[in-house]
């Protein structure tokens, strides 16, 4: 369905973040990308919304391909209307000063039509809370109500393909939980879920796929049950795995001394 | 940006000069005459219907930005635009509709103002008296707008009739800037200014 072809993302000409990553997502999955602060995933997933420019960004190389015709370089607006693609950014992205109702409205703002009070009731389907604080402002509702709002607002653009950049971000692990099983829902009802996380067990758990990256590369993928049991993931970012310390002296390659003196 | 902003103001004014001359055209509005003569108050016509013909278009912007789709997107823009260009709105649209607006309501007002004299270049100046109205009623309110700008009139009209005659020739331009002094003083944000949200 989306294609990433050996992209690479330059910011501000100089600072290379992403170096040559080529993945597939394929339809009706959720594809976890987990890695470390500042490995690439929101650049990552910017490019692919066609965000990269307001961030001074620049794809230098690769291309990026949905459902075989090239994104690179449409505008957000026009990716969202053409294809589908909805990106959610991260650190719960919803316009404080609105209130819920109006925030709904303007995210349903590009496909305005008659049935936008409808798809509003279904949003209250999902996130019951939201219907009880449709006057207030968003600004004051809580993280988690606000991130529900946020998955919410993208609901309303009627996406294809989501893009959820850390959506568990500051939230407390029953609200995450939560979250990840409406995720999971919106799965099931057909929308094709890239699911970006530091919080990596709970991801793997209700992925299908997932990518570890480090540094702009891809440096392992798999089925999202191997990469739970994988030792370096299990050790670098499920915080388990082996539990004595390791010493530096274990990891010379090479035992035997090579001169005398 | 205000520096490239004044800049550009002498750049276009010097533009207009060499285009239709300095001198004053006569124009005139042939409304009907509605002076109104209370008590001892007299009230011109042609001020009157610059107040009747601005509410108007304030309330037409209000309703435009708090009643359609497109409004609602203007003020989703305002507060980020990078969220909004995420939920599809095209940012770079709304914001050439932001200053088709804005030079709708400059047009008009200019229409009005030079109604109560002649039309000239000169005129323009006019506009640097929006600074202490959008200060005093709050950077971001509309309603603060329309509150700071009777402040300011009336400022201005008390000072020029009843501080200039002690000697104080040319108080009236500068009583607006003192109040806002004032203002922002006690409150940074203008009187209506939104409060920030800030989460604990």
């Amino acid at each position: 369905m989306l294609a990433i072809e050996n992209l690479r993302v330059v910011y501000h000409d100089v600072i290379s973040v992403l170096n040559g990553i080529s993945l597939d997502v394929n339809e009706g999955e959720i594809l976890i990308i987990i890695g470390a602060n500042g490995a690439g995933k929101t650049t990552l997933l910017r490019s692919v919304a066609g965000m990269i420019d307001f961030y001074d960004g620049d794809i230098i190389e690769g291309d990026i391909k949905m459902e075989g015709s090239s994104i690179k370089g449409l505008d957000a607006a026009d990716i969202m209307k053409r294809y589908g693609l909805t990106y959610v950014m991260e650190d719960r992205p919803v316009f404080w000063y609105l209130t819920i109702e109006e925030n709904l409205g303007a995210a349903s703002f590009s496909r305005w039509d008659k049935h936008v009070k409808t798809d509003m009731e279904e949003v209250y389907e999902y996130f019951a809370v939201l219907r009880s604080l449709r006057n207030k402002r968003a600004g004051y509702a809580s993280g988690g109500e606000q991130q529900m709002l946020a998955i919410g607002m993208a609901l309303m653009t009627k996406p294809k393909i989501l893009l959820l950049d850390e959506p568990s971000l500051g939230l407390a692990p029953l609200i995450t939980e939560e979250l990840f099983s409406i995720i999971k829902k919106l799965n099931e009802s057909g929308i094709t879920i890239v699911l970006v996380e530091q919080n990596a067990n709970a991801a793997l758990n209700i992925g299908i796929r997932g990518y570890v990256i480090e540094t702009g590369r891809i440096v392992l993928d798999g089925k999202a049950v191997d990469l739970l049991k994988n030792e370096d993931v299990r050790e670098f970012y499920l915080g388990s795995g082996e539990k004595e310390r390791k010493s530096y002296k274990d990891a010379k390659r090479y035992k035997r001394r090579k001169r005398w003196l | 940006m205000t520096i490239v902003s004044l800049g550009l103001g002498f750049f276009l004014r010097g533009c207009i000069q060499l285009i239709w001359g300095s001198h004053s055209y006569s124009f005139f509005l042939d409304l009907p005459d509605i002076t109104l003569e209370i008590g001892d108050l007299l009230y011109l016509s042609d001020p009157i219907w610059a107040g009747i013909l601005s509410l108007l278009t304030f309330g037409l912007v209000i309703v435009f930005l708090f009643r359609t789709r497109w409004g609602l997107a203007i003020r989703a823009t305002s507060e980020d635009q990078s969220k909004a260009m995420a939920f599809g709105i095209n940012a770079r649209f709304i914001l050439m509709i932001v200053w088709a607006i804005s030079a709708l309501c400059i047009t008009v007002a200019g229409i009005m103002i030079s109604n109560f004299g002649a039309l000239q270049v000169g005129m323009s100046y006019v506009g640097l008296r929006a600074i202490p109205v959008v200060l005093i009623g709050g950077m971001d309110s509309i309603g603060g707008a329309l509150v700071g700008g009777i402040i300011v009139g009336i400022c201005e009209a008390l000072a020029g009739s009843y501080i200039e005659p002690m000697g104080l020739v040319g108080f009236k331009e500068v009583a607006p800037y003192l109040l806002l002094l004032i203002v922002l003083f006690i409150r940074p944000y203008g009187l209506f200014g939104t409060v920030r949200i800030e989460r604990v």
